[in-house]
């Protein structure tokens, strides 16, 4: 499993993508779509924490997957609940999930720097 | 030379950049101010700004939109303050968002990098919350990092400050600043 992280709009898919040399039908967009078997790389894993409580059953499928999420945790602390348990499950699994990364890569306008 | 500095607010970005054009400077020293002050708060940090570079011999520009519009000698050396407040006056200045001027910014400081001897640009970083913002916000946050993306790879230096230390992504800042 492969790590990537980084501030939104940093190039980090398009990084992933020349790095990996992932192809466009191995790409699937957690924005749009639940977790599926069978893809090389897992974009927008910070949607499917907002929208989902408990994502443990998918994990198991990201094992040999570039996987690519928003850092959220840099702004303040918001006063809504949601909003706030939003980050912290979502913080809680990006060190589970770095752990069991081979490599975790933080892209900052659009250069990478190698975390892990 | 061609410097982006990039940096959370209050992280030293402007000293570390009029430092870096103090050293690199042979000839002209330019402080490129982008900001239109709309309030008193406005203008007292500008004070405070002009203050702070008192005495370092820089020569101010101040135009925060329409950039082509200034002439600059072609071996001066600028201090580009800011890529921030340049693409919210182009984008919001005229009371409606414009959603070329991003493109537009990218074009305009393209064309200013290539008409002086060095230039420091630097940028606010506003990525990395989880913040879900309105349609144009959204849009401005997209467009100044497209912005930064594209300066970066034509870019000598891209460098990120924390309080007043710069990280390097692309070239090395060690010569100058040794």
């Amino acid at each position: 499993m492969i790590l990537i992280i980084g501030g939104s709009y940093q190039g980090k898919l398009s990084w992933a993508v020349s790095r990996y040399g992932i192809k466009e039908n191995e790409i699937l967009d957690l924005a749009v779509s639940d977790p599926l078997p069978g893809y090389g790389c897992y974009t927008h894993f910070e949607s499917l924490t907002r929208r989902y409580d408990d994502v443990s059953q998918w994990l198991p499928l990201f094992k040999d997957a570039v996987v690519i999420s928003r850092e959220l945790g840099c702004g303040v602390v918001p006063m809504d609940a949601e909003e706030r348990v939003w980050r912290e499950r979502h913080g809680v699994l990006l060190k589970k999930i770095a752990s069991g990364s081979d490599s975790v890569v933080r892209i900052f306008c659009g250069f990478p720097e190698v975390l892990k | 030379m061609k410097i982006l500095i990039l940096g959370g607010s209050k992280s030293g970005k402007s000293s570390t950049g009029q430092e870096l054009c103090r050293r690199l400077a042979q000839g002209p020293l330019i402080y490129w101010a982008t900001m239109e002050p709309c309030d008193s708060e406005d203008e007292a940090r500008i004070v405070r700004h002009i203050e702070d570079r008192d005495g370092m011999g820089f020569e101010t520009i101040e135009k925060g939109r329409n950039i082509r519009d200034a002439q600059v000698p072609a071996d001066s050396t600028i201090m580009f303050d800011a890529v921030t407040a340049l693409l919210a006056n182009e984008m919001f200045g005229k009371g409606c968002v414009d959603r070329d001027a991003g493109l537009r910014v990218i074009e305009d400081l393209a064309d200013l990098s290539g008409r002086c001897s060095n230039i420091v640009c630097v940028c606010d970083e506003i990525w990395r919350d989880g913040t879900v913002y309105d349609e144009t916000t959204e849009l401005y946050r997209r467009e100044l990092a497209l912005v930064c993306r594209k300066l970066a790879e034509s870019f000598d230096v891209v460098g990120e400050v924390c309080c007043g230390i710069v990280k390097c992504y692309k070239g090395s800042l060690n010569e100058i600043l040794d």
